[in-house]
């Protein structure tokens, strides 16, 4: 049984379900907005780990579950607990419900995209910087500094710079312009994370396991997510050809991080080398799917199902 | 004008807070046993805008930090021999120069700053960071158990429920079940008491875990007569717990 834990609606869960669905492998949303009727009893018995869930009029033993596509949305904004205090006995079960499914899915002997674990490295940029360089991609030149000087004299050396957060808080890249370079003062207080420009174009590729595909985006904007608002065009996406050694890298650059599942920013610079900015560990794939046609979902539920 | 430098090249640095009494403590052992220079930064001093940062990594991946304080001491990554890192929290008070709407912002930048900077700090960094993790990689008592059976410990069992979050809340601390704490550095328990078979399955426990100073948790305050049964691990623990063997060990750590 795999279970697909989100808000079914969304559009990573909707088209891995009919990807599942089309496969005839056996699922379960696990469905937050269904929080008020779920339950979860995990026991560890001292060698191994078992328990019983429960959702919406449906009951399984975890040691059933031979997959997990983990995507939690931020249960404390969920609508049904709108108008619960803090500290209600609806918000500590709702609260207790996710944490004990996240602790199971770190030590499940299932399949889960992707450990709370793995994910980790996401949450400091220039931490999973250095451990991307290590897999053998080239990475932007990086400054984080709360010293203006410094920042002035980078932007210098690298004529363009950009900005953009440390964390995974999303932020949206910005060139680094008089404007900016005017109120550097504000830095002193918490360090600012600044990287030289990458000239090319952006791939984002998906990893599913082993299986690889790589989306070209074209758009003059700095952050392509954000195209629209930058330039007034949104951005366009196309299947890319990234050749097997390439492909390869990605590929253990995902393994190597633990993620059975990842969406890898590379920026494919003119002289052929593939600059990579961040590794995803929770890609909404689906957009890309949408834009291209590339079948990234069926992928996943065949890689969930363990269906080579 | 080169402005002094709070270590000598080749020497060690404890990174900690000034709250944390057997760092401190260890610190003073390490100075005193002399095998290298030390160097003692509190976290604390960390905090504010007169502290200067320079972080950097390359195109390649190399990474440097160089922080200079309040009182104008630099720290050169680059020069340090070896950092025992104890730092549970990156500094904080800039914080309180926040507005309310950024502060978590703030919080979570600062956070993954520090995993990254104390990553780069030395090519010898006891514990090593991790972004969830400062001091190492911080662990559920699930998730320790599950690793700690996996290397071949007795561990006691552990049921959660989403109907008592209370219980949930209650594993996480130490109130729940009486334990005893010991410390252990790259694999090996400093107590003279644990059998073969639990240092081999520490020595384990460390290699699936990538933390080389932990406070493994037995079930107990007489471990031995509980047939030495794990209920958690720390990778921040009281570094006092061995005595002497303990800063030994430490030593052996930071000059491997």
């Amino acid at each position: 049984m795999i279970l697909l834990c989100g808000i079914p609606s969304e559009s990573s869960q909707a088209r891995l379900a009919g990807a599942l669905d089309e496969l005839g492998a056996a699922y379960r949303f696990v469905n937050q907005r269904r929080v008020r009727s779920s339950a979860i009893r995990l026991e560890h018995d001292g060698a191994r780990v078992g328990g019983v869930l429960e959702h919406d009029g449906w009951r399984i033993a975890l040691d059933e579950v031979t997959g997990i596509y983990l995507r939690f949305m931020d249960d404390r904004r969920l609508p049904e607990l709108a108008g619960e205090p803090d500290g209600s006995p609806a918000r500590r079960a709702s609260r207790a419900f996710h944490d004990i499914v996240g602790q199971w899915a770190e030590i499940a002997d299932a399949c889960v995209m992707n450990r709370y674990g793995a994910m980790s490295s996401n949450f400091s940029k220039p931490f999973q910087a250095q451990l991307i360089a290590e897999h053998g991609f080239a990475v932007p030149e990086t400054l984080v500094t709360n010293d203006p000087e410094l920042v002035r004299a980078f932007v210098a050396e690298h004529g363009r710079a950009i900005y953009k957060s440390i964390s995974s808080e999303r932020s949206i890249v910005e060139v680094v312009g008089e404007r900016d370079l005017a109120r550097l003062d504000a830095i002193r207080w918490c360090p600012v994370q600044f990287q030289a420009f990458v000239a090319g174009f952006d791939v984002r590729v998906h990893t599913v396991g082993e299986e690889v595909f790589a989306t070209r985006i074209a758009s003059a904007a700095t952050d392509y997510r954000y195209a629209h608002r930058q330039t007034g065009e949104s951005a366009t996406m196309t299947p890319y050809e990234l050749g097997d050694e390439l492909a390869t890298r990605c590929v253990r650059l995902a393994a190597g991080l633990g993620l059975e599942l990842a969406g890898i920013d590379l920026r494919l610079t003119p002289d052929g080398e593939a600059v990579c900015f961040e590794v995803n560990p929770s890609p909404v794939y689906s957009y890309y799917e949408a834009h291209t046609g590339q079948p990234m979902a069926a992928a996943i539920a065949r890689y969930l199902a363990g269906v080579a | 004008m080169t402005e002094p430098a709070l270590v000598p090249p080749g020497g060690w640095l404890v990174l900690c807070s000034a709250a944390d009494a057997s760092a401190v403590w260890a610190y003073e052992r390490l100075r005193a046993r002399g095998r290298a220079p030390v160097g003692l930064l509190f976290v604390e001093a960390l905090a504010g805008s007169a502290v200067r940062w320079e972080h950097r990594v390359g195109a390649g991946g190399a990474a440097t930090v160089t922080l200079t304080t309040a009182e104008g001491l630099v720290v050169r990554g680059a020069d340090l021999g070896a950092v025992l890192n104890r730092v549970a929290s990156p500094p904080l008070a800039a914080l309180t120069a926040a507005a309310d709407e950024d502060r978590e912002y703030a919080r979570n930048e600062l956070s993954a700053f520090a995993a990254s900077w104390l990553r780069a700090l030395s090519a010898t960094v006891v514990n090593a960071p991790d972004p969830h993790g400062l001091c190492g990689r911080w662990r559920r008592p699930l998730e320790w158990r599950a690793l700690a059976a996996q290397a071949g410990f007795a561990c006691a069992p552990l049921t959660l429920a989403s109907a008592d979050p209370d219980g949930v809340d209650r594993a996480d601390g130490d109130a729940g079940e009486p334990g005893a704490t010991l410390l252990a550095v790259d694999g090996r328990i400093l107590h003279p008491a644990v059998p073969a078979a639990a240092q081999q399955a520490c020595a384990r426990l460390t290699r699936r875990c990538g933390t080389r100073v932990l406070g493994v948790r037995f079930e107990g305050p007489d471990p031995a007569g509980r047939g030495w049964r794990v209920l958690g691990a720390t990778p921040f623990p009281d570094l006092s717990f061995a005595g002497e063997a303990g800063v030994a060990a430490l030593e052996q750590a930071l000059a491997a």
